[in-house]
């Protein structure tokens, strides 16, 4: 039945659905720049007529729902676009650590180093006799040692960074799956109760997002719970369940992300991970900074085998009076003598080849030639018979003698008075030994300049033992001004050692790479940002909230409260009026 | 489309920031005049700076070579010249004193005039670049030749030769044998000035005309060593200078891969200045107003 009061009554439900359309408003203006809001709508229906002589009669406004406008199809897009930003942003920030390392600056790179080296050792070779000179190759020496251990120790502390990346993005894994599972529960329960939980959905697809920026991520929704999964098609959140990852260390020291069965089982899928800020760390970790690690590790054991080949055949400016080996064989059997030199554990073994070795031994100050000590060398050769065959050369008379010690190295020490210097070793065994080579170690991590020569500069090779005398008139003569030693280490400058190219070239071809893998990187992160943007402009354009837009709402709900409020007015006035007829 | 205010915000601060980003990649090319700041502004530039950078200290060192060798040899060739006069001074006193008119005590007096002549010629076969002998051979720690009392020459110097790197891989030797220049001790010149002391001291014009044949060979020898040695500060002088032209051609090269051009940059920064000014004022345009201020 129609009356004043249905009246007064439609008037009330549209005051109370212009006020419900004002807090959606408020609510959209107030969450302008959350992250991942998107803005809500209320949904208004006229209520149900009632039948009525003339016809059917309107009794008013419901407000029906609060629905939030949302594009399922970009929100996956997006998520999808932030995988691969993520792991392309990862790559950049990387190759923008890794460009500083190889630096291209003139003063301070190995590129100034290594030709720093070779030109300390050519200024020796045009003045053997030198002091200053010396000097030079050791400061040059010890400064390229230096650079290569500062570069392979940087680029194992981005190793190590990285490994710590990687255990932070799986905490924050962890932590976003068991809120996505929570939320689910939210979800279900709210719109279980017939709600519409738009915040929620809200706040669930922007950590589906976050997820998904560090790593391979699908997800589907069904009864209002979300189901993800993460890399390799592994269950990450289902339904109100969350499966949690975990990092592991392996033998080589680098951390491993495995996922949890549940059953106490876990899976390694470290490999399976090829997307978001967790695929991309790994894959640099894994194969760039691991091949350039290992280049830069090749280039430093070539420099240190090349110039020690030459150092150990060549003498110093005086014989020695006692030499150590530096690297012991590390599977010396005491017991049998055994390995064999070229099948031992030695850095270097793999480069010993059969061949002589000679040690001229020398009396008195200044030394004078006093016969040859040879060695032969051969695939049964061990230490115990190198040693044997010093001390039973008929030339020795005792002057030389020869011990191995039960650790592995071998010392020759020469009587008291004697001397003795090396003129040959085609073996290149005294090399692998490092016995008065220029440098220790046996690559990147490790090299320095040999004690020996670090303490007494003299011990620096410039020349070779004049073995027949045929030039100074005396065999074994070892005469200040012979430069052949220092001429043939400078001449490594140029000379094809490594896979046909020079140490400068195989390092210049790797900083070539470099700049090509680091520039394409950064052409892919800039071009995968552009992406992101265009799919959350999008999304933005369909969810996004527009300050003019609202404003026009809330003077819409304004003016339609007034109307709803003069109406209440005029029906009271017309009760007014009916009460007055009374009076 | 329907523009949210996270689109006008998020791409005006996008806008602003790539804008922000061009601008101090040009202003870093600009303060370092350099094209090549990363391996990745320029991979394969980058490769090639490297390279031929290696090449250039490496031209620099056989220059460097060339002027040691240079200076080794003018010093050798002095020597040479002064053992040139040596001798031939020697040569005139032979020519002189073998005459029958001449008499004992000219002999004498002569005798005195050769022992200073054969002392000059020790002196001359010691002489020494900075603390080296230069015809010691590899032996230049030691005075290559000493005398006795009785003008006998000990030789100390050995033959060997010392290589000094040119360009490439190549070496040339850089010392003369002094055994070359001089001969040993039972020939060539320091015993030929002995013999003619003695012939002079015994007063015998005959075995000073003797040492006259000696005398020719000895001068001839020098001759020869001086003429070779001669060549090869020839050959240096060219190569130094096409070393020299291949080192500036190098570092040309170099700069062409590394160095800005500065006008380009100059340019391009005052460009990207203007972008990023124009990019701030219409930032300041688009966020001062909207609807509010316009309803009352």
């Amino acid at each position: 039945m129609s009356n004043i009061y249905q009246l007064m009554n439609t008037a009330q439900w549209a005051l109370h659905a212009q006020q419900l359309g004002m807090s959606v408003t408020a609510h959209n203006i107030a969450n302008l720049n959350t992250p991942g809001y998107s803005r809500q709508t209320l949904i208004l229906e006229s209520s149900t007529p009632m039948d009525w002589a003339p016809g059917q009669l309107g009794t008013g406004v419901r407000a029906v729902a609060v629905k939030r406008i949302y594009d399922q199809f970009l929100g996956l897009q997006l998520q999808e676009e932030l995988s691969q930003q993520g792991r392309v942003e990862a790559e950049r920030r990387l190759y923008e650590q890794l460009e500083s390392i190889f630096s291209l600056s003139e003063e301070a790179g190995l590129s100034a180093d290594l030709q720093a080296f070779w030109d300390a050792w050519e200024d020796l070779s045009n003045h053997p006799e030198g002091h200053a000179e010396r000097v030079a190759v050791r400061e040059a020496g010890l400064q390229l040692a230096r650079r290569l251990q500062v570069m392979y120790d940087d680029l194992k502390q981005l190793q190590d960074q990285m490994d710590e990346s990687v255990r932070i993005a799986v905490e924050k894994v962890n932590e976003l799956t068991e809120q996505i599972a929570g939320l689910n529960e939210r979800i279900f329960r709210a719109e279980a109760a017939g709600q519409d939980a738009n915040d929620v959905r809200d706040q669930r697809d922007q950590r589906i997002r976050e997820l998904a920026e560090l790593l391979d991520v699908r997800s589907w929704e069904e009864d209002g719970k979300v189901t993800v999964l993460g890399p390799g098609g592994r269950l990450l959140v289902s339904g109100l369940d969350a499966w949690r990852l975990r990092t592991e260390v392996d033998e080589s020291g680098r951390v491993r992300v495995l996922w949890e069965e549940g059953t106490g089982r876990s899976a390694d899928i470290t490999q399976e991970i090829t997307s978001g800020t967790l695929g991309g760390t790994m894959e640099m970790r894994d194969r760039v900074v691991l091949g350039h690690l290992e280049t830069l590790d090749s280039l430093a054991r070539e420099l240190i085998w090349q110039v020690n080949a030459i150092h150990c055949a060549a003498s110093g400016t005086s014989p020695w009076p006692e030499l150590s080996s530096t690297v012991a064989v590390p599977d010396y059997d005491p017991l049998s003598g055994s390995p064999p030199l070229m099948e031992s554990s030695l850095p270097f073994a793999s480069r010993i080849t059969a061949g002589e070795i000679h040690i001229w031994v020398y009396d008195g100050d200044p030394p004078v030639p006093g016969g040859r000590i040879e060695v032969m060398v051969d695939a049964s050769t061990t230490l115990q018979d190198v040693a044997d065959q010093i001390n039973s050369d008929p030339d020795n008379g005792g002057r030389l003698t020869a011990t191995v010690y039960a650790d592995g190295t071998l010392t020759l020490s020469a009587a008291n008075g004697a001397g003795f210097s090396v003129a040959r070793d085609d073996s290149h065994l005294l090399a692998a030994l490092g016995m008065g080579g220029f440098f220790g170690g046996s690559g990147a991590g490790s090299i320095e300049v040999a004690q020996g020569v670090r303490t007494t500069t003299d011990r620096i090779a410039a020349g070779r033992v004049d073995e027949d005398g045929g030039l100074t008139g005396t065999a074994g003569s070892l005469a200040p001004g012979d430069n052949r030693a220092a001429l043939a280490v400078a001449a490594l400058r140029n000379a094809p050692v490594l896979e046909g190219a020079s140490l400068a070239e195989v390092y210049a071809a790797q900083v070539g790479e470099l700049g090509l893998e680091a520039s394409s990187a950064y052409r892919a992160a800039e071009y995968q940002e552009m992406v992101v943007q265009e799919v959350e402009d999008q999304l933005s354009s369909v969810s996004g909230v527009s300050v003019d837009e609202e404003m026009i709402r809330l003077m819409e709900y304004q003016w339609a409260y007034e109307a709803a409020a003069r109406l209440i007015q005029s029906s009271r006035e017309m009760i007014q009026a009916v009460l007055d007829l009374v009076r | 489309m329907r523009v949210s205010q996270h689109i006008l915000f998020e791409s005006t601060y996008r806008e602003l920031n790539r804008s922000i980003e061009r601008l101090l990649s040009a202003q870093r090319k600009a303060a370092s005049a350099r094209r090549v700041l990363r391996p990745s502004d320029d991979p394969l530039a980058a490769q090639r700076i490297l390279d031929l950078r290696a090449s250039r200290d490496h031209v620099a060192s056989a220059v460097r070579n060339g002027q040691y060798a240079q200076a080794w040899l003018s010093v050798t060739e002095t020597a040479l010249h002064g053992m040139e006069e040596v001798v031939m001074r020697a040569q005139e006193l032979a020519m002189v004193q073998s005459s029958g008119t001449m008499d004992t005590s000219t002999r004498e007096v002569a005798a005195q005039e050769v022992k200073q002549l054969y002392d000059q010629m020790v002196h001359l076969a010691n002489t020494r670049f900075g603390d080296r002998y230069v015809f010691g051979g590899t032996q230049t720690q030691m005075p290559p030749v000493e005398r006795d009392e009785l003008y006998n020459p000990t030789f100390h110097a050995n033959e060997q030769e010392i290589q000094i790197r040119v360009h490439g891989g190549l070496t040339l030797p850089l010392n003369v044998p002094l055994k070359r220049v001089l001969g040993d001790d039972s020939e060539g010149a320091l015993v030929t000035l002995r013999d003619l002391i003695q012939a002079l001291e015994a007063d015998d014009p005959d075995a000073v005309a003797a040492t006259l044949d000696d005398l020719d060979r000895d001068l001839d020898r020098i001759l020869k060593v001086a003429s070779e040695v001669g060549a090869r500060i020839n050959t240096y002088q060219r190569q130094q200078q096409s070393l020299e032209d291949m080192e500036v051609d190098l570092m040309e090269t170099i700069s062409e891969y590394q160095d800005a051009d500065v006008a380009r940059v100059f340019s391009d920064l005052v460009n990207q200045q203007t972008v990023y000014e124009a990019a701030l004022r219409s930032t300041a345009m688009i966020t001062r107003v909207n609807l509010m201020d316009f309803i009352q």
